[in-house]
């Protein structure tokens, strides 16, 4: 019996079986099909009737379902709401997740070995972009940045950071363009307040024009008067806490150099260590009118003080500076004629000091600009190598993951469903590679920022626009490592597995080879780069200065001049100590570089030659102290009045560059140097007084008891502490005034290689998680085929393999691509040691046993990361194997 | 109404020409169409409905739901100021095909002649 409502309700059941029509739709078509049953009833029809024809007119399930989908969205338009079709999706993610979280689960091992691959991968690009940020962030607090601009002096091709005193004020009288000008001079004062007393190794004459042009915070004083008149400091928040306590400095006079006093005009907040001009102090210029030399003002090749100069707003600087040789010309070139000097006057960005200036005698640290890519590239690589850990780990699993393949597709999923489930997990495990990452970074940033000598701070990370970054490398590092495995996988013919033909170990193997003797060769010219690096470094801050012998300390007396009066007393004090051996004051010690004399000697044809070269004042205790070798000549005697003034001693270097060879020739030779003259006494051995990225320069050195700055105090101790505590109260018996400010030689010089050290420092962590990451990939591949070639073994054994052959048989290809890895790798350690190697005068050879040593390392470690899994599997009884199947 | 694509282009005209006429319903819209063309309409009237929504989601119509003399939820469609600017255009272009094609097929314009 025909029911109407049934019909009705059967053909709404069959319509909506069509996914394109939504609800309303589907009340629409209903409310459609009975207008035209009921017009159709009152038209005298029967039920059935009626409704055979009105289905009949409204058309097929089919049909209908094809014109919703065609005219209307042209693909299948899902039922529901947005709301509701977010959940359908939302529900599907969840189900992802949920499968992708117990995957990691039931591999634990693999996930855990693809975590700590990428959270190594993870921490050195994070580290290197703090340590990037940082190094491109230098001197950029200054609001005229772009207007600022050191003047530069270029001697001979090479440019030095210092200029003349008269620079500034000259430049300024003459070029309109140049706004304001800033002329700093260093340093080194005794500070002292009641019984409080500081040493400052960085601060400055500075005119008083400094705070217009640098942005430096001023926390207390007007900053456009503090510098101006004489007699004036101002200290850095530290400097005044160190010597007032809480209390307010402003108006306190400081006693300077236990000889004059200054009165605090000012305090600005402590330097920041992201510029390249540190300081702790400024004294106003106008101060050192009295009391620096006269000449100081007037002479243009007295290049020691740092001059910067604001520019108009919209001058072009190299059109400014291309005027410099009308001015030199009228102002320094002739008095240079006269004396045989020259220099050219040029102008260096701010923004460019730090890292793009090779600027000599910098008044603070430098970066370099080149090893910024460098760092960025070695970044990518690493975050590269962990990315080649998973798709190699995810490819040689595959196996086990093959089964739920083969049902996911039995049951219908297309294998863009299940790329997308691989490539969520890839993503996942890359997020939780991040997080790791996260927390060893915030654990490991206190020591990264010791070796990399910066503070390096944890929050510049959560910065919305490093977030993004961060955002954007998780997913793209995610799905780039989870490509092709997913690709792979997803493409497995459900039949093939339940044939039983199983992409098992040969799937992705050459991929998984040449990313493995990657991985590897990355990690050798890392990890050789570094030890040569190394190599180079304590070459060149051991014995290679030519300085033999004892320790030496270096105690910094400033321009103290009641020490000076006392020289010889407080060295005689020191010399009653036991452990000492000698003591010596002299104007500088090897590291620093004070003096650069203009410096006239007679030639062999007795002519007077003009040339620079540094200058040391010394006394006679001196040459025996640092071990000089007279090659020609003598010391300096005390016997002999004369030589106070009128006798010099000359490096190997000055006597060449005087055309004296052999040097002994340029014994009782005369010389003129800074208002004194006399002869050559003695020719020494070139000693490395500077570092040792430079040739050996001309020095010369002289007798003069008012221009001492350190005491060199040559000892030989077992008990350091001790002794130096020793010295200490002997110091203070003699020079209460000023604290015991020592150093040993060996860490002054070795201050010069910072930028060396810590290179090398970073280079030895990023080579550390190169190599940690590429063993990780490996003992998990290892555990992953020799799992998978079990039976194998076990059939191997039965018929009688020893252990050792199936440990040879399970890492034989292994070790064959470390192997390759390594000859594709010494080439490129070779090339690129030896550029950096050019970069210092005095070098070791590229040492070709340091390139095959590391090799041997990596294939060791490689060895010892599989060697885990062989064993085992080489041990196993075959009987489990077997019956395993 | 026989070739299809002319049903495809002239469906939307036809349904903005009802909806011309005063708010409707799906069904009602069908029944005017069948019987101004006698019946001689070849679609089933399932697949006019997406044309309608189509229409909607141009904004050329609107749509809001009601209830039908037997309290059924009923979806009710109207022209908008749109759709009234859209069906003039509509209006002029196959005024314009009309009156070519009637001009070409009237027995006093002389017939094609092609060019020797």
């Amino acid at each position: 019996m025909f029911n109407l409502e049934t019909a009705v309700a059967t053909w709404l059941h069959s319509i909506k079986m069509e996914r394109s029509l939504k609800e309303d739709d589907i009340l629409e078509l209903e409310d459609h099909l009975r207008n035209h049953i009921e017009e159709l009833l009152s038209e005298g029809r029967t039920p059935e009737d009626s409704f055979r024809e009105a289905i009949k007119r409204i058309g097929g399930r089919l049909e209908i379902g094809h014109a919703y989908q065609d005219i209307f969205w042209n693909k299948v338009h899902h039922r529901g709401s947005l709301q509701a079709e977010l959940k359908a999706r939302w529900t599907i993610l969840v189900h992802y997740l949920k499968i992708g979280f117990r995957n990691l689960k039931r591999q634990r091992l693999l996930a855990g070995l693809n975590i700590l691959g990428l959270a190594a991968g993870f921490s050195a690009i994070l580290f290197i972009g703090l340590y990037v940020d940082d190094e491109l962030k230098f001197d950029a607090m200054h609001e005229k940045a772009d207007r600022i601009y050191r003047v530069e002096a270029i001697w001979d091709g090479d440019p030095f950071a210092s200029s003349a005193m008269r620079t500034g004020p000259t430049l300024l009288r003459d070029f309109p363009q140049i706004e304001s000008m800033v002329r700093l001079y260093h340093q080194e004062p005794l500070l002292q307040f009641d019984d409080r007393k500081v040493i400052l190794k960085q601060a400055w004459y500075a005119d008083s024009s400094l705070l217009n042009i640098f942005d430096f915070e001023v926390i207390s004083g007007d900053s456009r008067t503090m510098l101006s008149r004489p007699g004036t400091i101002v200290l850095t928040e530290s400097t005044a806490r160190h010597l007032f306590g809480e209390n307010n400095p402003l108006g306190e006079q400081i006693l300077v150099d236990n000889a004059w006093s200054a009165e605090v005009t000012g305090v600005l907040k402590d330097a920041s260590l992201r510029s390249h001009l540190p300081f702790e102090a400024f004294i106003s210029l106008t101060t050192s009118e009295q009391r620096l030399p006269g000449d100081i003002w007037r002479d243009w090749f007295w290049t020691e003080s740092y001059t910067y100069v604001l520019l108009a707003e919209n001058v072009d600087a190299s059109a400014l500076s291309a005027n410099f040789t009308d001015f030199e010309e009228e102002h320094i070139d002739p008095i240079g004629r006269e004396q045989g000097m020259q220099y050219d006057l040029s102008l260096e960005k701010l923004s460019n000091l730090y890292l793009h200036s090779d600027a000599l005698v910098p008044p603070g640290p430098t970066g370099n600009g080149g090893r910024i890519p460098v760092f960025v590239g070695i970044g990518i690589l690493i975050l590269l190598l962990a990315g080649f850990n998973f798709t190699n780990l995810a490819t040689a699993s595959s196996i086990t993951r093959t089964k739920e393949i083969g049902v996911r597709k039995t049951m219908g999923a297309a294998s863009g469903q299940l790329t997308g489930q691989f490539l969520l997990e890839s993503v996942l495990t890359s997020l939780s590679g991040f997080l790791v990452a996260l927390l060893a970074v915030r654990m490991a940033l206190p020591f990264v920022s010791r070796i990399a000598g910066k503070q390096l701070s944890f929050d510049e990370l959560l910065d919305p626009a490093y977030l993004f970054v961060i955002l954007g490398l998780i997913v793209v590092v995610g799905l780039a490592a989870g490509l092709f495995p997913a690709v792979v996988l997803a493409r497995v013919k459900a039949v093939s597995i339940m044939k039983g033909v199983l992409p098992g170990v040969g799937s992705g193997k050459t991929l998984r080879s040449v990313l493995i003797t990657i991985q590897f060769a990355v990690a050798i010219v890392l990890v050789a780069g570094t030890l040569i690096v190394k190599d180079q470094l304590s070459f060149i801050s051991s014995a290679s200065l030519g300085i033999t012998g004892e320790t030496i300390l270096v105690v910094d007396i400033g321009e103290d001049g009641d020490i000076q009066n006392a020289r010889e007393r407080i060295k005689g004090a020191l010399m009653a100590d036991p452990d000492v051996f000698s003591v010596t004051a002299s104007s500088d010690s090897p590291g620093t570089n004070r003096n650069s004399a203009r410096t006239v000697v007679e030639n062999d044809a007795g002519e007077m030659k003009v040339q620079f070269s540094k200058l040391y004042f010394v006394d006679h205790d001196f040459v025996p102290t640092y071990d000089l070798e007279l090659v020609a000549g003598r010391n300096f005697s005390i016997d002999r009045p004369a030589d106070t003034d009128g006798a010099m001693i000359i490096n190997e270097r000055a006597a060449m560059v005087f055309e004296y060879d052999p040097p002994s020739e340029a014994i009782g030779k005369r010389f003129f140097q800074w208002g004194k003259e006399g002869v050559i006494v003695g020719v020494i051995k070139d000693f490395n007084f500077t570092s040792l990225h430079d040739r050996v320069r001309p020095l010369s050195m002289r007798v003069d008891q008012t221009e001492n700055r350190h005491l060199s105090i040559k000892l030989r101790s077992d008990n350091w502490p001790e002794t130096l505590a020793r010295l200490e109260t002997i110091w203070s018996e003699h020079v209460p005034h000023r604290p015991f400010d020592v150093r040993f030689l060996d860490d002054r010089l070795e201050s010069l290689y910072a930028s060396e050290i810590r290179f090398s420092n970073l280079l030895s962590l990023f080579a550390g998680l190169a190599i940690l990451i590429g063993s990780l990939g490996l003992f998990g591949i290892a555990s992953l085929i020799s799992g998978q070639r079990f039976r194998e073994i076990g059939i191997r054994k039965a018929l009688g393999a020893s252990i050792s052959e199936i440990v040879i048989l399970l890492s034989k290809e292994t070790l064959v691509l470390i192997l390759i890895s390594g000859a594709i790798a010494a080439p490129l350690v070779w090339t690129y040691t030896s550029s950096w190697l050019e970069n210092f005068a005095y070098r070791i050879e590229v040492p070709w046993l340091t390139i095959v040593g590391s090799v041997v390392v990596a294939v060791a470690i490689a060895w010892l990361s599989i060697s885990h899994s062989a064993l085992t599997a080489a041990r196993m009884n075959p009987v489990d194997s077997i019956r395993n199947e | 109404m026989s070739s299809k694509s002319l049903t495809a282009a002239s469906v939307r005209p036809i349904m903005l020409s009802v909806l011309a006429e005063g708010e409707s319903y799906g069904y009602a819209v069908m029944q005017r169409i069948h019987l101004l063309s006698n019946g001689d309409v070849q679609w089933s009237d399932g697949t006019l409905y997406p044309v309608l929504h189509r229409l909607e989601l141009e904004k050329l119509i609107a749509s809001r739901w009601g209830k039908s003399e037997t309290g059924r939820k009923r979806k009710y469609y109207s022209l908008t100021a749109l759709g009234a600017k859209a069906l003039a255009v509509e209006r002029a272009e196959w005024m314009k095909v009309h009156s070519l094609l009637a001009r070409l097929w009237s027995p006093s314009v002389e017939p094609i002649t092609v060019n020797s």
